[in-house]
């Protein structure tokens, strides 16, 4: 970023967007945060999420954090909502599976079974 | 933890745990020794602040995880100090000095990452950021963002992929020439 003009050029452009795209059904991702998902790479697994998001130009989404939920060996751990769908939590996340689950499930529906640790 | 950034992003998140509204980071460094400081103004602590630094000690009200106590170990492998304030209703300041010659101190690593990891997670929170090192600072302070976001939230993909080069930039400012 440049200046300020830069962020109001940005603003104007993801609110005409916004007004486009949106469906009005979002997509929720809960990622672990707490000590153990931090130092078994959970900042990285979140950013290959939000970078991969804005690629796609896909922002129809919440982003939630969690503590520990008691699979501490299965960390990085991965929720995801999705309407019409099973909630499903995904383990062991890395960076390359991060940015499949979100072509592949947030945005295409398609649930990759082999990472599913949870399913309801 | 590989780097003091992911300790601090461990901290940032108890203090959104604690329902903190304002939070400030401060990271001061110079060629001997590197001080960071957190300030929050959340539920703060109830009772004597030092029990938050044992491992065993947990509380069940609070989902606080072993953030401090990582802290409080490379704070005594390295001999450096720790202050821990805060009472009930008056947030939590946290800070720590490491000198930078010892051996077991991780490096600060990815800091701008920390910062947009905790922004795309808690947008709600008025984050400020102030990095100071020898005779140079620079600072950073979201609400201004949002301000000038108006409905367009702060942590809309784009956003925060415009946030991240703009911190990294001043990052590279501070570091670089003299």
């Amino acid at each position: 970023m440049k200046s300020l003009e830069d962020l109001k050029k940005l603003r104007d452009q993801i609110r005409e967007d916004i007004k486009i795209r949106a469906k009005g059904e979002r997509v929720k991702i809960t990622i672990g945060m707490g000590t153990t998902g931090i130092a078994s790479g959970a900042r990285e697994v979140l950013k290959a999420i939000v970078n991969e998001l804005e690629i796609r130009n896909y922002s129809d989404i919440e982003i939630l954090q969690t503590g520990s939920i008691g699979l501490d060996a299965k960390e990085p751990l991965l929720t995801v909502e999705k309407p019409g769908l099973p909630k499903v939590t995904y383990g062991l996340v890395t960076i390359e599976m991060a940015k499949r689950i979100v072509v592949e499930h947030v945005i295409n529906s398609q649930i990759i079974g082999d990472w599913v640790i949870r399913s309801s | 933890m590989k780097e003091l950034a992911l300790n601090i992003l461990d901290l940032l998140e108890n203090s959104a745990a604690a329902k903190a509204e304002n939070i400030m980071l401060i990271i001061y460094e110079n060629t001997d020794k590197i001080h960071i400081e957190l300030k929050d103004d959340g539920s703060g602590i109830d009772g004597n602040p030092n029990r938050l630094l044992d491992p065993f000690y947990s509380s069940k009200n609070k989902k606080i995880g072993l953030g401090l106590p990582f802290v409080k170990e490379i704070v005594t492998l390295c001999q450096g100090s720790m202050d821990i304030q805060g009472k009930p209703g008056s947030g939590t300041n946290i800070s720590f000095n490491l000198p930078k010659g010892c051996i077991d101190l991780p490096p600060l690593g990815n800091i701008v990452s920390t910062i947009i990891t905790f922004i795309t997670l808690h947008p709600e929170i008025n984050f400020k950021y102030e990095h100071v090192i020898g005779e140079k600072f620079s600072i950073f302070d979201s609400q201004e963002f949002k301000t000038m976001l108006e409905d367009v939230p702060i942590n809309h993909p784009k956003v925060l992929k415009l946030l991240e080069s703009y911190l990294e930039n001043n990052l590279k400012n501070l570091y670089g020439g003299n």
